[in-house]
């Protein structure tokens, strides 16, 4: 059994300060998903890491089903929304159907690294970002009748470097 | 509940073979594309011997590439018309030299033994002069389809479903190379012993493309040793599946390229530098099961390369039940919808003008009434299994696209080469489902490959090409394009420059222009780079020169 394990020691909270290690939660019935980023504050071009952990707090196992290989996502917006990098932007998946079950207490890990570049590859300026962890992942647009769930998100702070 | 079963083989019986270096038909890409239209003049010493439809009556002695004869030497069919009196019918017969057998009842067909001396040709040719006739054939022999011995076979309803059996008695195979970009696979698997070349790792950046699986999901299986299997496993060897081609020693060849991870995810530039590997490698076909999200230039680059090469790309439409994704949306890649095994669209296929063809990928119908959902049933290995040799099913787009990669090596193995000609041959031969014609959600069909690899009409199709001869051999400068029963042919991707066109009917079906082959050539005609270079003639008779090697 993999027991809820963060990077950043501080539990679950909204973070609001820069540099508080932000790690947020949002509930869906017994499964918790919980995102966190290992510092809340960075200065310009330190990678970002990011930990998605989905835990099943219930009775019962709860199951999952996938289109293909892609099981999370993680989206970094500006605090107006526009978002400036999305994980799955390059990234391929195998077509292949699959389920995850989460048997009671049960958890899953995913981690990533956010390098503080834009999806064109371009560094990002310094300034707020809001992170968003996705479980399961959103579909691709144009996929009707598809409800998007907000995920947990977290705020971090991209500072200059200082000379 | 994992939706997945696994068949489990415990004993490790095969021996194994050697890891092959696989050569690759000697293919000249194509480059510096021009067109060149025209149409096939039979020459008057074969013209009486052409059947309608520009095939050549059957002959005696005609052999399959397997070896078996498919007509019988000295005896032919005949139906009379209804009112014909039976003194008439013998006394046909007599004129012939035919010595009636017997009468076939309920059908009057009449089997005669001809006697020592007379052609079945001149046989038939009289029997069809008269009008008493209603029809002439040379007997046939009949032969049990193709049925491989391997152990899970019976449960492989998948290629049946695409009429396989029927093809793997034409072909199963040469020394194809299918690239498989994907995880990597499994190189301890018994059904893939000797099947695979050197491939690369773009995950890693080394050589060793073996599929380690996936550390957050240990229970999921290797995507790319399934979708391996399915392409070429070691078929007929008395365990585990059978593949869409008979990999082997002397079959098709699969080039493991790791561009996704043991989860299945990789990243844009790990795919188009699997492809441009593949193609630079001698892969002429290369397996894409994945999606992205996004419509990468950098993939679509590679695509291209590949494709002007002289590579066919084949793609997973996607599982979204929405729209095609990338790569299979590219122009330049064949899309691959999935199927239920009742013919319905699976639910998940995603559909939508890209769509090229349909071929089985599973769904939740269980047509063999197992209680289970009928999925792809393939080679297999995860983590979490100890070591051995697994067989599982997986259902997705995934699955039917190397289905329709194994089917284009067929197609390869039988001289139809190039990316164009064995779209084509993919689209013209499917079998038609949902809405008449093309649809957007099963293209042009499902896939069936006895038709595209020439079951009805074996070796018969005559064919055209541009490029350059020399001596006893031909550098092909275009894709092999099929001349159409009114003598008309296109080529799009000729090289540019003074080249010869021909046009050859492979009538015995060795590959090979030889003997038994009507063959024709016309030299001198000017391919200039982006337009068509129309009304070139090339007058076709029966070869009687060296072999030459096309």
């Amino acid at each position: 059994m993999h027991r809820l394990r963060l990077s950043c020691l501080v539990p679950l909270l909204i973070a609001t300060q820069s540099f508080a290690c932000p790690a947020v939660s949002v509930r869906r019935g017994p499964v918790e998903i919980a995102l966190a980023a290992s510092k809340g504050g960075y200065v310009v071009g330190e990678p970002v890491e990011l930990t998605l952990t989905v835990t099943n707090w219930g009775g019962e196992a709860v199951a999952y089903r996938f289109n293909d290989a892609q099981r999370y996502d993680f989206v970094v917006m500006r605090e107006n929304g526009t978002v400036v990098w999305r994980w799955s932007h390059d990234k391929a998946f195998a077509q292949v159907l699959g389920t995850l079950t989460l048997p009671p207490g049960d958890s899953r890990v995913y981690r990533e690294g956010w390098d503080q570049k834009n999806i064109d590859g371009e560094a990002v300026v310094p300034g707020r970002y809001v992170v968003e962890g996705i479980y399961p992942p959103r579909r691709p647009p144009g996929i009707p009748g598809v409800a998007q769930q907000r995920g947990p998100r977290v705020m971090i702070n991209v500072s200059p470097l200082l000379r | 509940m994992h939706s997945w079963h696994v068949v489990t083989l415990a004993v490790a019986a095969l021996v194994v073979a050697t890891a092959c270096g696989g050569g690759a038909t000697g293919v000249t890409p194509p480059s510096g594309p021009g067109a060149v239209s025209g149409t096939t003049s039979v020459d008057a010493g074969v013209a009486t011997a052409l059947a309608a439809g520009g095939s050549l009556p059957r002959a005696r002695g005609v052999r399959s590439l397997r070896g078996l004869a498919v007509y019988v030497p000295d005896e032919v069919l005949v139906k009379f018309r209804p009112s014909v009196q039976a003194q008439d019918e013998n006394s046909l017969h007599a004129s012939v030299g035919g010595r009636l057998l017997r009468v076939i009842p309920r059908i009057d067909v009449h089997i005669l033994k001809l006697s020592a001396g007379t052609s079945v040709q001149s046989a038939l040719a009289t029997y069809r002069s008269s009008s008493l006739v209603q029809y002439a054939e040379q007997s046939a022999y009949a032969y049990a389809l193709a049925t491989p011995n391997d152990q899970f076979y019976p449960l492989q309803w998948h290629y049946p479903k695409i009429n396989l059996p029927a093809a793997w008695d034409v072909t199963t195979g040469a020394p194809v190379i299918v690239a498989v970009v994907d995880t990597g696979i499994r190189f301890d698997h018994q059904d893939v012993q000797g099947v695979t070349v050197q491939g690369y790792d773009f995950i890693d950046n080394d050589s060793n493309p073996t599929d380690p699986g996936c550390v957050t999901a240990p229970d999921d299986p290797s995507h790319g040793t399934h979708v391996a299997g399915t392409i070429a496993a070691l078929t007929n060897n008395g365990v585990g599946v059978a593949g869409v081609t008979w990999g082997g020693a002397s079959g098709v060849k699969i080039m493991p390229v790791r561009a996704l991870d043991g989860c299945g995810h990789g990243t844009d530039v790990a795919a188009a530098s699997g492809i441009i590997y593949a193609a630079d490698n001698g892969a002429k076909v290369i397996n894409l099961s994945l999606r992205f999200l996004a419509s990468p230039q950098v993939v679509q680059d590679a695509v291209n390369y590949a494709y002007n090469r002289g590579v066919t790309l084949v793609a997973a439409a996607g599982n979204d039940n929405g729209p095609v994704g990338y790569p299979a949306a590219y122009p330049n890649v064949i899309a691959v919808a999935a199927i239920a095994c009742d013919n319905t669209k699976a639910s998940y296929s995603n559909f939508g003008p890209e769509i090229s063809v349909a071929a089985p990928g599973g769904d939740t119908p269980d047509c063999d009434g197992d209680g289970s959902p009928d999925w792809v049933l393939s080679t297999w290995w995860s983590p979490t299994l100890s070591s051995g040799n697994y067989y599982g099913y997986d259902q997705g787009t995934s699955m039917a696209a190397p289905h329709v990669s194994g089917v284009a090596a067929l197609l390869i193995s039988r001289g139809i080469v190039g990316p164009a000609a064995i779209r084509n041959r993919l689209q013209q031969t499917a079998t038609d489902l949902g809405a008449p014609g093309w649809d957007p959600y099963f293209g042009w069909g499902l896939v069936n490959a006895a038709a595209a690899v020439g079951v009805a009409n074996t070796a018969t199709a005559m064919r055209a090409f541009a490029g350059m001869i020399g001596g006893s051999s031909i550098t092909r400068q275009s894709d092999i394009v099929q001349v159409n029963a009114a003598g008309g042919f296109a080529i799009t991707n000729a090289q540019t420059g003074t080249k010869s066109v021909f046009a050859w009917q492979d009538f015995n079906g060795n590959g090979v222009i030889d003997a038994e082959d009507v063959y024709g050539r016309t030299d001198n005609v000017v391919v200039n780079p982006g337009s068509t270079t129309t009304g070139v003639i090339v007058t076709v008779r029966r070869y009687t020169g060296s072999p030459i090697q096309p």
